[in-house]
């Protein structure tokens, strides 16, 4: 039996806080006592509520809450997610702790009812926002991802960008996504991007597309600084400029074929018919003969000026070994314009159709034997051409005092060297060569020539 | 010889050129135009009934190329000798016409002249080349080349390692295994790597990768 003060001392517990709690028998699943709190909460009164069965309020059968009973008591569990029904009509969701008491000698459940409907509530919410936040990213058309600013990896890619580079995307490197490349972009900026959004264009060595991204910093969920990268592809942009800017050159080089191929041709022929008018006039011994003289003279004179205008206009011919003739010549001319060694090494099964695509490699390879001479001081240069996975590398390496980074980056003629690699879809590097100089690299992964 | 007149063959896809150096051959004693054609397909199938003594032709020519064409007339008439006459003045282009099988080169921008002095020199089975190309040739010929030692960087990335490998003393089924790869593949790569440095045998594509890679040892011991 309890005394006056333990009496006391449970009723005050019972119904001295806020918690919901009911005293409840376990037999026939009557409420025995329900404190304020309890009412308050299920909505009834607390004459209404003494007597009520417990199953009632439960959304779960009876055979089910019993089964709840036999598990409290077996004391095999005390927690339960469940859902109730208040008086009026309201679905809680709750989480009740029962315990054994015994009172007034009987056997009863003490349930302590929390209520988790606004928990749930959050989650669910929580979820749906997050739901809603991937569909919106993976449904835009265009590359999403965020890296790790310091590792490279890469924490989320969104649906397009898995499209673009394979599914096995996150946890890769970006650089190794990206360009398949086995180290960092050299025009990685992840070091600036702290002072802001940084805006640029690429074009991925894996997919060779070209891409307009715009990178920030960001705090991600988990605390750790990070890229967000949002990239468009701008690859029909970029080829249209490339035609566009490109138009003026094939033109420029159509004309200096013209002027070779054509009244080249024409001055030869007409040389050799005044020749016949010459020797006629001379075999007649009419004065004129000299006039017939001064015609082939001028003939001469224009075939030279052609010559030397078409070769300006189109430096390499138009077959599929022009290019190597006129690295071959380059080669010369540098050897006794500069005085330095200049070799030059090609594979012969490589050739290059594209009239176009040659003449880019020339001014390539012009400009990085310039840049040597003049700025290198080189003593030696080798111009490589071999053949590199399905396409072709041109290397050009000098023993000179290098690159210098600083002023690299400025340079009109690294810019132009930049350019034209891009249009004949190609990659230019520099970097160290092996005495100290620089080596100029331009890979064209698949060319309009082939490589047996 | 002496009796009769030095028959010329023209081939140029050039009408203009075709006309002005026939009449300017034709028009000298001793000399005359036994037949023309604007591509090498033609040439080849009228050279048999015509029967020059010279074939005159130009490197650039539309279809099968000039190089190709001065192949194919000193295969199948060795008596005919061929004299280049192009627009073409670098090195490439004559090395090629030359060991294609070519006796002179000559440009279409020398004096009209030279023409006659070139088919005279070939008639006699002379090598005539003007004179600008004469200086180019000696000097190309004269220049430091590095012969096969510089070819190795032609190999590619994959090449070089095979190289290296042979030069080390393995044979194709330890490469192979080295590299995972199939030895019918690293048989494949050994007759690239043989074509780019221009080597006909196995045993010399190993008797050079070793020298090669004992000269890359010694010179790393050297800078030590």
């Amino acid at each position: 039996m309890f005394s006056e003060d333990a009496e006391t001392l449970f009723w005050d517990f019972f119904d001295g806080n806020s918690a919901i709690k009911l005293l409840i028998s376990p037999s026939d699943g009557a409420v025995m006592e329900a404190n304020r709190s309890a009412c308050l909460f299920y909505g009834y009164a607390p004459e209404t509520f003494r007597g009520m069965s417990f199953f009632a309020i439960n959304m779960m059968s009876e055979a089910e809450v019993r089964k709840h009973f036999e598990l409290v008591i077996s004391e095999a569990q005390r927690d339960f997610n469940v859902y109730h029904r208040c008086y009026d009509g309201d679905i809680v969701n709750v989480s009740v702790n029962f315990g054994l008491i015994t009172f007034h000698g009987m056997e009863l459940i003490l349930a302590i009812v929390f209520d988790v409907t606004g928990e749930r509530r959050a989650l669910t919410a929580s979820h749906l926002s997050q739901t809603q936040f991937l569909t919106v990213l993976n449904s835009m058309d265009a590359v999403i991802y965020v890296a790790d600013l310091n590792s490279y990896e890469i924490l989320f890619a969104n649906r397009y960008m898995k499209d673009s580079f394979g599914e096995e995307t996150e946890g890769r490197r970006c650089w190794e996504v990206i360009h398949g490349s086995g180290s960092p972009c050299k025009f990685c900026g992840n070091e600036r991007l702290l002072e802001g959004v940084r805006r640029l264009e690429y074009r991925s060595m894996r997919n060779r597309l070209w891409y307009q991204f715009i990178d920030r910093a960001i705090v991600w969920i988990d605390g750790r600084l990070v890229r967000i990268s949002i990239g468009i592809d701008i690859t029909e942009r970029k080829q249209l400029e490339q035609e566009i800017i490109g138009i003026s050159e094939k033109e420029r080089i159509r004309i200096g074929n013209d002027l070779h191929d054509g009244i080249g041709q024409y001055f030869t022929g007409i040389g050799f018919l005044t020749q016949v008018i010459k020797d006629k006039l001379a075999a007649c011994g009419l004065p004129e003969k000299s006039i017939a003289e001064e015609i082939i003279g001028l003939i001469e004179e224009a075939k030279n000026h052609t010559r030397i205008l078409a070769k300006g206009l189109s430096p390499v011919n138009m077959d599929k070994n022009g290019i190597f003739a006129a690295i071959g010549e380059l080669r010369m001319d540098t050897e006794r314009i500069f005085g330095s060694e200049c070799s030059f090494l090609y594979d012969k099964n490589i050739t290059v159709e594209d009239n176009f695509t040659a003449t880019h490699i020339y001014y390539i390879v012009r400009e990085a034997v310039n840049n040597a001479m003049r700025h290198g001081g080189a003593k030696h240069v080798d111009i490589i051409i071999k053949e590199w996975d399905e396409g072709i590398r041109i290397d050009v390496q000098d023993d000179g005092c290098g690159f210098n980074p600083d002023t690299v980056a400025r340079g009109l003629g690294l810019n132009l060297m930049k350019y034209r690699a891009d249009v004949i879809g190609g990659t230019l590097g520099i970097s160290g060569g092996k005495n100290g100089g620089a080596l100029i690299s331009c890979i064209i992964p698949r060319f309009d020539g082939h490589a047996e | 010889m002496q009796n009769r007149d030095i028959k010329i063959y023209i081939v140029d896809d050039h009408p203009v050129v075709r006309r002005g150096l026939g009449q300017f051959i034709n028009s000298r004693d001793g000399f005359c135009i036994c037949g023309e054609a604007g591509d090498a397909e033609s040439a080849i199938a009228d050279i048999n009934d015509k029967n020059p003594d010279i074939v005159l032709v130009d490197i650039n020519l539309k279809g099968t190329s000039g190089i190709d064409l001065i192949k194919a007339i000193r295969s199948r008439y060795s008596g005919v000798n061929v004299l280049v006459l192009s627009m073409h003045e670098e090195n490439e282009y004559i090395e090629r016409a030359m060991r294609a099988g070519a006796k002179g080169y000559i440009l279409k921008n020398d004096s009209e002249e030279l023409v006659f002095e070139a088919i005279a020199s070939v008639i006699k089975n002379r090598i005539f080349l003007s004179d600008g190309i004469k200086d180019k040739v000696l000097e190309s010929m004269f220049r430091k080349n590095g012969g096969r030692e510089q070819t190795v960087a032609l190999l590619t990335d994959r090449e070089f390692e095979i190289f290296q490998l042979i030069g080390g003393g393995a044979n194709t089924r330890e490469i192979a295994s080295a590299l995972n790869l199939s030895a019918s593949t690293i048989g494949t790569y050994r007759e690239r790597i043989k074509t780019k440095l221009s080597i006909l045998t196995p045993n010399e594509l190993v008797k050079f990768a070793v020298q090669w890679v004992m000269n890359e040892k010694n010179k790393d011991s050297a800078q030590i």
